[in-house]
C-alpha cells in the first residue's frame, strides 16, 4: 500500500509541473502587451515609467527565465502578491478556500442522501410510475443550469420571506447561522450532482444485483433487508464513491457560477473579481490551487477506493 | 428499445433540431426586433403583443429569446465539433500507433483534464477576450482531452480486432489501417461524447456569458439574458425565467438525443436506462 502511495504520489509530480507550466503560459497568451492590459485604457504613463514596471514585475527578462524564477516560487509555496491589492496571495486564498470546501462537501452530501435511496428505488422498483417519474427527475436533474437554479431558489425565498444572501458565517463559528447561508447554495449545485450519481448508482445496483454471491445470499434464506445492507449496497455504492470524489474536486472549481449568484466569498467568485480587476497574480494563484486540489481530490479517491474494496489490490 | 425510450429519443431530436432552426432563422420568426428599445413599455409582464413580456429596456422578450438562440447553438456545435476533430483524431492515431505518441498525448490529456472545465475556461477568456469565435476556441479547447480519451481507447478495442489482423496480414500500411479500418469502427462512443459534450457546452456558453465573460450585451444570449432579468427579477421575475428555461430545454434535447444514441449504437452499455 505504501509503495502504490508512493508511486501514485510519484506520478502525479509530472502532471502539476504541466498545470503551473499552463498557467504561467495562459498569462503569456495575452495578444499585445500583457502590462497595458493591466493597466487599461485609464492609465497615462511615460515609457521610462513602463520600463520601470516591467523591470519591477520581472517582465523585462526572457521568458524560459521567468518561467523558472515562477516555477521555483511556487515549488516553495509562493504564489506571489495581487496586482491590486498587494496582498499575498496565499493568504487570499487560504480565507476563501473554506468557504467553498464547506459549500462542496455539503453540496455532494445532500446529492449523496437524494441519489442513493433514489437510485435503489429506480433500480428495484416494479412500479411502473415510479421508473417514470425518477427517469424525468434525473433527466430535469441534468438539465437545469445550476445557476438559474440558484436564481429562482432566491426569488422564491424571498417571495416566502425567508433571507438567503445573508453574510457568510464559518461553521466554526455558528454551524447553525453557516448552514443557513449555505444551504440553497448546495441545493442549487447539487441537485445536478444528484441527477448524475442517481445514474450510477442504479446501474452499479443492477449490476450487482445480477451477481453469483447475491443469489447466494437470496438462497440461503437471508431476509432481503440483510441482503440489501449487507451484500447489495455495501458492493453497489463502492464505484458511487469515486464518481463523487470526482464531483467534489470538480466543486472546488466549478461553483463559481453558484457562489456569484448567492454572494458567497469563495475561490471561484475570487478567481471571477481577479478576473475582472485584470489581475493576473491573483488568477494564477486560484488556478494553479484549484488545479492541484483537484488532482489530489482524485488521488484520494483512488486511494479511499482501495480501502473499502479490500478486492483492489494495488501490486 | 422500449417504444417510450424510442419516444423520448425522437423529442430530444426534435428539440435539437428546433434549436438549430430557431438559431439559422430565429430573428425572421417574430416580427419585433431584438434591440429596439421603447421606453413606453418597460418590464411588462406577458401580453399578446409581448407573450414573454419586455425587458428593462422595453426591448421584446421573445424576439430576445429567439436570437438567442444562436450563440448557444453556434458555440455548442463549433467547440464541440474542433474537440471532435482534433481529439479524435489525436486520440485513434496515438491509440492505434501506441508508443511515445500515446504516452505524451496522454499526459497532455491529465494536465487539461487537471482543471475544472468551467474554470480553465474563464482563465483563457478572460486573457484572450470575449467574442464568440474565442468562445467556441477555447470550449474546444477544453473538450478536447474528453475525445482523446475516448476515441483511445475505442481505438485501442478495435486494433485487436481480426479483421484489423487481417489487414496487417494482406500488407496494408499503417497509415491505411488507421485510416480505413480502425478509425470507422472506433466511432460509436465518440458519437455518443458528441451529444453529451453539446449538452455540457450549452450549459458553459450560458455560464460564461453569465458571467460576463461570453457573448457581450446588448446582443443576447441566454446567459447574458438570465444575468441582466436577474436584476429585476422582483419586480420582473419573467426576465429570469424564460432564458433558463430555454437552456434546460436545448440541454434536456440533447441528454435524451445522447441517452437514445448511446443505446442504439451500444446496446451492451445502457445509459442506466433513466
Amino acid at each position: 500500500m505504501s509503495r502504490y502511495l508512493g508511486r501514485r504520489l510519484l506520478g502525479a509530480v509530472p502532471v502539476l509541473w504541466g498545470v503551473v507550466t499552463l498557467v504561467f503560459l495562459i498569462i503569456r497568451l495575452v495578444p499585445g502587451d500583457a502590462l497595458q492590459l493591466f493597466l487599461g485604457t485609464q492609465v497615462e504613463m511615460t515609457p521610462e515609467q513602463m520600463a520601470e514596471l516591467r523591470r519591477v514585475f520581472g517582465l523585462d527578462r526572457p521568458l524560459w527565465a521567468q518561467y523558472l524564477d515562477y516555477l521555483g516560487r511556487v515549488v516553495q509555496g509562493d504564489l506571489g502578491v495581487s496586482l491590486r491589492t498587494a496582498r499575498s496571495v496565499r493568504g487570499e486564498i487560504a480565507s476563501r478556500l473554506p468557504v467553498t470546501v464547506q459549500l462542496a462537501v455539503l453540496a455532494v452530501g445532500i446529492a449523496a442522501a437524494v441519489a442513493v435511496p433514489a437510485g435503489v428505488a429506480a433500480a428495484v422498483s416494479r412500479r411502473a410510475w415510479v421508473q417514470a417519474c425518477l427517469r424525468v427527475a434525473a433527466l430535469a436533474g441534468l438539465s437545469i443550469p445550476s445557476f438559474w437554479l440558484a436564481t429562482m431558489l432566491v426569488l422564491g425565498a424571498s417571495r416566502v420571506g425567508v433571507r438567503v444572501l445573508g453574510t457568510y458565517v464559518p461553521v466554526w463559528q455558528d454551524p447553525w447561522r453557516s448552514l443557513e447561508t449555505l444551504l440553497l447554495p448546495a441545493v442549487a449545485l447539487g441537485t445536478g450532482l444528484a441527477a448524475a450519481l442517481m445514474r450510477y448508482v442504479r446501474a452499479s445496483v443492477l449490476e450487482v444485483l445480477g451477481q453469483d454471491y447475491v443469489r447466494t445470499a437470496w438462497a440461503k434464506g437471508l431476509p432481503a433487508r440483510a441482503v440489501f445492507r449487507r451484500h447489495v449496497l455495501r458492493n453497489a455504492l463502492i464505484p458511487v464513491v469515486t464518481v463523487a470524489g470526482f464531483q467534489l474536486g470538480y466543486l472546488l472549481g466549478g461553483a463559481v457560477v453558484v457562489e456569484e449568484v448567492f454572494g458567497l466569498p469563495g475561490m471561484g467568485r475570487l478567481a471571477l473579481g481577479a478576473i475582472l480587476q485584470r489581475d493576473y497574480a491573483m488568477l494564477q494563484g486560484v488556478v494553479l490551487v484549484t488545479a492541484t486540489l483537484f488532482v489530489l481530490t482524485n488521488l484520494l479517491t483512488d486511494l479511499a477506493y482501495g480501502w473499502i474494496d479490500p478486492r483492489i489490490r494495488y501490486d | 428499445m422500449p417504444p417510450e425510450r424510442r419516444w423520448l429519443t425522437v423529442v430530444g431530436g426534435a428539440v435539437v433540431l428546433t434549436a438549430v432552426v430557431v438559431a439559422a432563422v430565429g430573428p425572421a420568426l417574430w416580427m419585433e426586433s431584438a434591440l429596439v428599445m421603447r421606453t413606453e413599455r418597460l418590464l411588462e409582464g406577458p401580453s399578446w403583443r409581448h407573450p414573454l413580456g419586455t425587458d428593462q429596456f422595453g426591448r421584446d422578450l421573445l424576439s430576445r429569446l429567439l436570437v438567442g438562440a444562436r450563440p448557444s447553438v453556434v458555440v455548442a456545435f463549433g467547440a464541440v465539433g474542433c474537440a471532435t476533430l482534433a481529439g479524435t483524431t489525436v486520440g485513434v492515431v496515438v491509440g492505434s500507433v501506441g508508443g511515445l505518441a500515446d504516452q505524451v498525448a496522454m499526459r497532455v490529456a491529465d494536465v487539461l483534464f487537471a482543471f475544472p472545465g468551467l474554470l480553465l475556461a474563464m482563465a483563457v477568456m478572460a486573457v484572450v477576450g470575449p467574442s464568440l469565435r474565442n468562445l467556441v476556441l477555447v470550449l474546444g479547447l477544453v473538450y478536447t482531452p474528453q475525445f482523446m480519451r475516448v476515441a483511445r481507447a475505442s481505438a485501442l478495442a478495435v486494433r485487436r480486432e481480426q479483421y484489423v489482423e487481417a489487414a496487417e496480414a494482406l500488407g496494408a500500411s499503417r497509415w491505411r489501417i488507421v485510416a480505413r479500418h480502425v478509425a470507422p469502427n472506433a466511432m460509436a462512443p465518440v458519437l455518443v461524447q458528441i451529444s453529451l459534450g453539446l449538452s455540457l457546452a450549452v450549459l458553459a456558453e450560458s455560464a460564461l456569458s453569465f458571467l460576463g465573460l461570453g457573448i457581450q450585451p446588448p446582443v443576447p444570449s441566454w446567459g447574458n439574458m438570465l444575468s441582466e432579468g436577474r436584476q429585476f427579477m422582483e419586480i420582473a421575475p419573467w426576465n429570469a425565467i424564460a432564458p433558463g428555461l430555454a437552456i434546460a430545454l436545448v440541454v434536456l434535447g440533447f441528454n435524451l438525443l445522447g441517452d437514445g444514441l448511446q443505446e442504439l449504437l451500444d446496446p451492451r452499455m445502457r445509459p442506466e436506462g433513466l
